[in-house]
């Protein structure tokens, strides 16, 4: 996640009288001929971000009553079962498309929702280690319902009071909100070959490659919210994209077998390299889409 | 490759250009010479750094191009061996950083040396800097009050990623030198006189890359990396922020000791070569090219803070200025960074593994350290670099003369 203070330093004028050093550096705007649209506003992106609002929205609706089915097949004792609907909600949330840590738009609740034991004191067996991986480790690695009973408990009422978010507040239309927004266009991928293929945010369920077809949905979300403007900047980098995002999608479903995913760690070694790559592609393809659509960027 | 095209024909007897190479015949036919790094002449090779003084050496010194680290858990069990073990290790440590000639233990054992650096071992600028962690003093020993009164387990602060199986351990060798097989040696060396005593915890191997173009040398990331030190050549800025004093908090034999504090940062460099060139310097608050502050011209500039104070050009949550605000309360908190890149092999989605053996020293873990990464926490940067692994020691006190041992004030009553 990175500072808008440039952005705005640009959208100002600023940039070059109080940083002499920028001059030098400064990077050159290519103008290609018959397609030179004006400097990005803020204002260009509101319908996007507003659209966007709405689909969050749709999202923590619907992942209300699935983290009531979690909590209602671990209180009827049915570990399988239970296992199924946690996968079912994390990956409702997941398609949100927003980052666990503590600088996501949700904040702090980001984090007791999906965030991992790193970073706490005792690790998995710290209090705040909790959400949905927190209900993970119970159910796979303790196979305790009561743990998972607890634990589901606290996830649910963390959904609740995400319903409360100001999604207004939380998503602005303003530079910061803008920017962030456009950020979210590679960095949901970034995110899934740094945390979920990477093995890191693995508790026991080995369902990273399933993460990975929801963080690629949500990606797909914004990048059809950005594709007119991406579209007048550079013509095919969102067919492209596009088609990276399906060859990502469909090489993690060969992890899956009769309903199973396969854990990356239990991949083989053709299997992972075949999945790094195309969401190291995929990843290659959608890194400019940031500086196409940076605010005062033409 | 240093196919010397006349010399392989002359050396070989070929007189005709062109001829058909002939059927070697055993004797006839002269090794082709080998491919040669133009730099690695015996005058590459660094000056000895004196062993024996008030302060161990690789705090202070320049620090060379190979770094090893390496973080032993003591294996002696009780007072006399630790003692055993730490006597071993400074006449190991007096012997590799002076170099010479290892002794001839003739025919009737296996060679005294490895070696794999020739006949006599090259100093090479070796320097091996020792450092106790907390385990040391958990009650085996009979040391358990007399630990410096700082010293903890390294925990993690919350953008860490601690892996135990790299954090911490009883002891850290810091292993510097001018090239890497020279480091390698002396723990093979260390490692061989002390099997018994101690066992590798982790270890991790870095490098200084050469200034490119000049200056301050660049980390994984493209950045100048260690610009701003605090100048401890000044006798009042080194007895203030590194060197442990005798005052009477701090037990006596502590004093010209300092803190290590050593960690393994992974870097996410292709996320990071994914983004902007204005946003990396936006987080790190510098200019890629110079390594200047953004407001300045030149690496050694002194961003000016107060003349930006709503971060128009270096962003209030730039990493230059979270770490160090340049306020009067923040030079208390400066540190001494000792920092090498490590790469080491591939990560499961296909990344490199590589980062930064960071490395400062201090005479106070919490007022200075802890201070700057509590600032730092939920950093831009945060997203593109993970502390896995590591630990806090304290670097003990200089082995003075001849005579004297690691942390002999430690074991005496």
């Amino acid at each position: 996640m990175r500072t808008p203070a440039f952005v705005l330093a640009a959208l100002l004028g600023l940039g070059t009288t109080l940083a002499p050093a920028n001059v030098a550096a400064a990077p050159a705007h290519v103008t290609r001929a018959g397609a030179a649209p004006r400097p990005l506003q803020p204002s260009d992106l509101a319908p996007a971000l507003r659209k966007y609002r709405h689909y969050v929205h749709g999202k923590v609706d619907a992942l209300v009553p699935a983290v009531r089915a979690l909590r209602a097949r671990i209180g009827a004792g049915d570990r399988a079962a239970a296992e199924e609907a946690w996968l079912e909600a994390r990956l409702i949330w997941l398609r949100i498309g927003q980052d666990n840590s503590a600088y996501g738009v949700f904040g702090d609740l980001g984090q007791r929702i999906d965030g991992t034991a790193a970073g706490h004191d005792g690790g998995v067996r710290s209090a705040k280690f909790t959400g949905f991986h927190r209900v993970e480790w119970d159910l796979w690695r303790r196979h305790s319902l009561a743990a998972a009973r607890t634990d589901s408990a606290k996830l649910a009422s963390a959904v609740a009071a995400l319903t409360h978010v100001s999604l207004k507040k939380a998503i602005p239309t303003d530079v910061d909100g803008a920017s962030g927004f456009v950020l979210r266009s590679h960095e949901i991928i970034e995110d899934a070959v740094r945390d979920s293929l990477s093995g890191n945010d693995e508790y026991g369920s080995g369902t990273a490659l399933a993460s990975v077809t929801a963080d690629v949905q949500a990606t797909r979300k914004v990048l059809n919210l950005l594709a007119p403007l991406i579209k007048q900047r550079r013509a095919h980098l969102v067919a492209k994209a596009r088609h990276d995002l399906s060859r990502l999608t469909a090489v993690a479903r060969t992890g899956r077998h009769h309903g199973h995913w396969t854990a990356i760690k239990a991949l083989s070694r053709r299997q992972r390299q075949t999945i790094n790559a195309a969401a190291g592609q995929a990843d290659e393809r959608l890194a400019p889409i940031p500086d196409l659509l940076r605010i005062g960027n033409t | 490759m240093n196919l010397d095209r006349r010399n392989f024909l002359a050396g070989s007897g070929l007189a005709a250009v062109g001829a058909a190479l002939p059927i070697p015949r055993p004797g006839l036919q002269k090794d082709g010479p080998a491919a040669r790094n133009p730099n690695g002449g015996p005058g590459a090779k660094l000056a000895a750094v004196p062993f024996h003084g008030a302060h161990q050496a690789g705090i202070t010194t320049p620090a060379p191009p190979a770094g090893c680290f390496a973080a032993f858990d003591v294996t002696a069990e009780h007072r006399a061996g630790v003692i055993e073990l730490l006597k071993v290790l400074t006449s190991r440590a007096r012997f590799l950083t002076a170099g010479g000639k290892p002794h001839d233990l003739g025919t009737s054992a296996p060679p005294a040396d490895s070696g794999t650096v020739g006949p006599t071992v090259p100093a090479d600028g070796l320097t091996i800097t020792v450092g106790v962690g907390s385990s040391l003093f958990d009650g085996r020993f009979g040391i358990h009050d007399r630990k410096p009164i700082h010293l903890t387990p390294m925990r993690p602060f919350p953008n860490d990623n601690l892996d135990r199986a790299q954090t911490g351990g009883d002891l850290l060798l810091q292993i510097c030198a001018g090239s890497p097989d020279v480091a390698i040696h002396a723990l093979r060396d260390i490692a061989k006189h002390t099997r018994g005593g101690m066992q590798l915890r982790w270890r991790i191997d870095g490098f200084i890359a050469p200034p490119r173009p000049s200056g301050t040398p660049r980390n994984h990331l493209g950045f100048k990396d260690g610009i701003a030190n605090p100048n401890v050549s000044s006798n009042l800025v080194s007895r203030a922020l590194l060197w442990v004093q005798r005052d009477g908090k701090e037990p006596d034999w502590a004093a010209g000791g300092s803190y290590h504090v050593c960690r393994i940062i992974k870097m996410f460099i292709e996320f990071w070569d994914r983004v902007s060139l204005e946003e990396q310097e936006g987080m790190i608050g510098r200019k890629r090219d110079t390594g200047a502050p953004l407001d300045g011209y030149r690496e050694d500039d002194i961003p000016n803070y107060r003349d930006d104070p709503n971060g128009l050009v270096i962003p209030l949550d730039a990493h230059i200025r979270l770490a160090n605000p340049r306020t009067t309360a923040s030079e208390y908190s400066r540190i001494l960074r000792r920092g090498y890149n490590y790469d080491r092999g591939v990560d499961l989605n296909g990344n490199l593994d590589m980062g930064l053996v960071f490395n400062c020293f201090q005479r106070n873990l919490q007022t200075q350290f802890e201070a700057v990464q509590k600032r730092l926490i939920g950093e831009p940067m945060i997203d593109y670099v993970s502390p896995v692994g590591g630990g806090y020691f304290f670097a003990l006190p200089g082995v003075r003369d001849q005579s004297d041992w690691y942390a002999r004030g430690l074991f005496s009553a």
